[in-house]
């Protein structure tokens, strides 16, 4: 930790990492994936730091690295998974990490029905009603017109309400 | 209403996640251990003091070296020309004739025509090599007078056009494309000019 660069690096790890666990944890589902994408997230953040130019929050500008990480790790599974018996696998009845982490069932309810819709969706989601990102920033980070984010947020939401609707009597609870 | 609150409540459950601060603290080794940060320009920029003289150092080298073979002192011994470079060849025959002018060289054609010596002497091949590839220039050549055209023809490589003048028992060659001047050892003069002059009134320049 010699130059200015790295101590700067550790202020930014310090403050961000654990938000942008989360946010991978949620995309991901698993805490060991979420470690190792935010290894990678970081790691890159390391080495290009100095590349960073303030146009944007330094978090928004993490979380769109984060953002590609996870695409490229998704992306590679679902080829893994193409030519492995892992599709054939019936999912598991014991709770997911986030499950057991958040501990509350109508949040983890809510983290299911997230999950059982389509990725776009998902990452909408996550970013703007989770991680309280704006408009603005959620768009900076999915590559996205704000136009596209608002209108996929609410068609996000309408499918959430009718997965959660679907799941069951004890979500009308929640929503 | 009620409704809605209750699940933006659920949301922000969600973004409360906990990590181990173990973990934390490992993958943070591992970044510092696995990757450097690439060095930025700025970086280069503030340390440019090193890097900026090594590059003048190279360059001035450069210089020196290409100024030493395109031009090279005109004193003492002379640096190599491209062609010494390479290899000296030997001088395997000579002609010789009075030149018209300092400017025009006379020895491009028809080489076997009166008033053109033909020398293959090895005693004059040898002087004529010594001279031409040898590191004897002169600064302060005297001026060119009463000169001879010289070709010079080499094994293996393209012949050299001369001028060759006599001042106060000095023998002096220059290659017509170059500016350095060579002088003949003065132990050899004597003996060129000898044969100059033994040429002139056999062949009648």
């Amino acid at each position: 930790m010699s130059d200015h660069y790295s101590i700067r690096f550790q202020k930014v790890y310090e403050e961000y990492s654990d938000k942008v666990y989360g946010y991978l944890l949620l995309l991901t589902g698993k805490k060991e994936v979420a470690e190792d994408l935010t290894q990678e997230t970081f790691l890159r953040v390391y080495k290009h730091i100095h590349q960073f130019n303030g146009d944007s929050q330094i978090f928004t500008w993490i979380v769109k690295i984060a953002r590609n990480v996870a695409i490229d790790h998704l992306r590679r599974r679902r080829r893994l998974r193409f030519f492995s018996l892992d599709k054939y696998v019936i999912e598991s009845c014991q709770p997911s990490p986030v499950e057991i982490i958040v501990k509350g069932e109508k949040t983890s309810l809510l983290y299911k029905g997230i999950k059982s819709l389509k990725l776009n969706y998902q990452e909408v989601l996550i970013l703007r009603k989770i991680k309280e990102f704006s408009i603005k920033e959620t768009a900076l980070i999915l590559g996205w017109s704000e136009s596209k984010v608002k209108i996929t947020t609410s068609r996000a939401m309408a499918a959430l309400k009718k997965e959660l609707k679907r799941r069951g009597e004890i979500i009308e609870e929640i929503i | 209403m009620k409704k809605s609150f209750e699940l933006e409540d659920s949301f922000k459950s969600l973004s409360q996640i906990p990590r181990s601060e173990i973990q934390k603290r490992k993958t943070y080794n591992s970044i510092v251990q696995t990757g450097r940060p690439d060095r930025p320009i700025g970086y280069i920029a503030r340390n440019w003091t090193g890097s900026l003289l090594t590059i003048v150092m190279i360059l001035v080298c450069a210089a020196y070296l290409l100024t030493e073979i395109k031009s090279p002192s005109q004193e003492g011994l002379a640096a190599l020309n491209p062609a010494e470079l390479f290899a000296s060849s030997e001088i395997v025959i000579t002609y010789l004739t009075k030149s018209d002018s300092a400017e025009q060289f006379n020895l491009h054609s028809n080489l076997t025509r009166k008033g053109v010596s033909i020398i293959d002497e090895p005693g004059w091949l040898e002087i004529m090599n010594r001279t031409v590839n040898g590191r004897n220039t002169v600064k302060n050549a005297p001026k060119m007078e009463n000169a001879f055209d010289l070709l010079l023809i080499y094994e293996g490589r393209k012949p050299d056009q001369c001028k060759l003048w006599i001042n106060e028992e000095n023998v002096y060659i220059k290659r017509v494309k170059e500016q350095r001047v060579y002088k003949v050892e003065a132990s050899k003069a004597a003996k060129v000019i000898a044969m100059i002059e033994d040429m002139e009134m056999q062949v009648q320049f």
